[in-house]
């Protein structure tokens, strides 16, 4: 598949310290690329970067296939949309004046794009309320719209939904979603909220200490999820003992609860627990969160 | 340089500090004029014109902190750099 972003050992360093160790990432065409990793892993670093706000210690990327440093970068760089850290709106203007005002900086005739825009996110009834009066939500989406200006094929988005209410984290990512299947635009989203990010995401580059730690797509972290069957008991003993008999591998959650974390016969399990007078009263199978793949892969919990 | 201008001026029509200071530096210049319309003869040309340059450097540099400021913070111009036009 064609990579619109790659990038090649990129290094950041602040004098002694290194905020980004040698970094290789790619983002496919048309899809949607979470990064994740903690606070201080380096995403906004990566992330002004890749939009020209800070130039790499070292290594290089290409963005279209153009390497950032080539004179043609400048070129490519229009065809990128992006909100870093926050959205960049003008609080005293309205929604319009906002977007009529990135359309003057951009250089594009604005009346017809700027209600097309405004329709697409959704802020087309805001009228003559400003800016300052929006709600987090909106302010968001009004960030999108002006990072929309231009038609860019390829759009960043640095924390998107930090301090969003649940409605306002609907409506970001549906928009979201909606802008990759019906333009089919690409998206590089960093994110805390991983549950979230799992919702949309079809990419994921996986950040630590400055270092992409894994790079894998949706359907290869599904498959490299571990699958537990939770179990709810009413004789936690007599389930424990079977277990061990059976030399099934198993973590003791609650009194009444259980995750198996091999594939079992049931219904061996249920005739063989209830001659212990073991009382099944629910069978769940569960894959294991993002969370937990991400916690997994810098090391475990003790390393947060 | 000329979208940033254009821009610049488009966001400038808008932003309510602007027009006050407008406003103010007409009272200013018109109760300046007055003033040296009736001593004229005590004060010469010269004198007019840079005392009124005092009130315009006076509204300017308020003007300019607050606005350059606030583009700054808002991130408008992270934007125009992400945008470079």
């Amino acid at each position: 598949m064609e990579n619109i972003l790659e990038t090649k050992h990129i290094e950041k360093k602040y004098k002694k310290f290194k905020a980004l160790d040698g970094i290789n990432m790619h983002v496919p065409k048309k899809a949607i690329y979470g990064l994740v990793g903690k606070n201080g892993a380096g995403k906004t670093t990566l992330i002004r970067i890749i939009c020209g706000l800070q130039k790499p210690t070292k290594g290089t990327y290409t963005i279209y296939n153009t390497v950032n440093t080539s004179n043609q970068i400048t070129k490519q760089r229009k065809r990128i949309g992006a909100i870093i850290e926050a959205p960049s709106i003008c609080l005293d203007m309205t929604a319009e004046d906002n977007l009529k005002k990135q359309c003057k900086i951009i250089g594009i005739p604005d009346e017809e794009n700027v209600y097309k825009i405004l329709k697409t996110v959704n802020l087309e009834n805001t009228g003559k309320k400003k800016a300052k009066n929006f709600s987090l939500g909106m302010k968001q989406r009004l960030g999108i719209a002006i990072a929309l200006v231009g038609n860019p094929d390829f759009i960043i988005l640095d924390e998107p939904i930090n301090g969003l209410d649940p409605a306002g984290i609907i409506e970001v990512r549906e928009l979201i979603l909606k802008l990759n299947k019906e333009n089919g635009i690409t998206f590089l989203i960093s994110s805390h909220y991983l549950d979230e990010l799992s919702k949309i995401a079809t990419c994921y580059g996986f950040m630590n200490n400055g270092k992409i730690v894994k790079e894998i797509d949706k359907e290869e972290l599904e498959k490299s999820h571990r699958k537990r069957i939770e179990i709810n008991v009413n004789n936690i003993k007599e389930c424990v003992k079977y277990l061990e008999e059976n030399k099934i591998s198993y973590q003791v959650i609650s009194d009444e609860v259980i995750d198996i974390y091999e594939k079992v016969n049931v219904s061996e399990i249920v005739i063989a627990l209830s001659k212990r007078d073991c009382i099944i009263n629910s069978f769940q199978e569960k894959s294991e969160s993002l969370e937990n793949y991400y916690l997994n892969l810098i090391g475990g919990a003790d390393n947060v | 340089m000329y979208k940033l201008l254009k821009a610049g001026f488009y966001r400038l029509r808008k932003e309510l500090v602007f027009k006050l200071f407008i406003v103010s530096s007409i009272i200013v210049a018109i109760f300046i004029a007055k003033k040296d319309y009736k001593a004229w003869g005590q004060v010469g040309i010269n004198e007019a014109i840079v005392e009124f340059m005092i009130y315009i450097g006076f509204f300017i540099s308020i003007f300019v902190s607050i606005f350059v400021g606030k583009e700054h913070s808002e991130g408008i111009i992270r934007n125009k750099i992400i945008v470079r036009t």
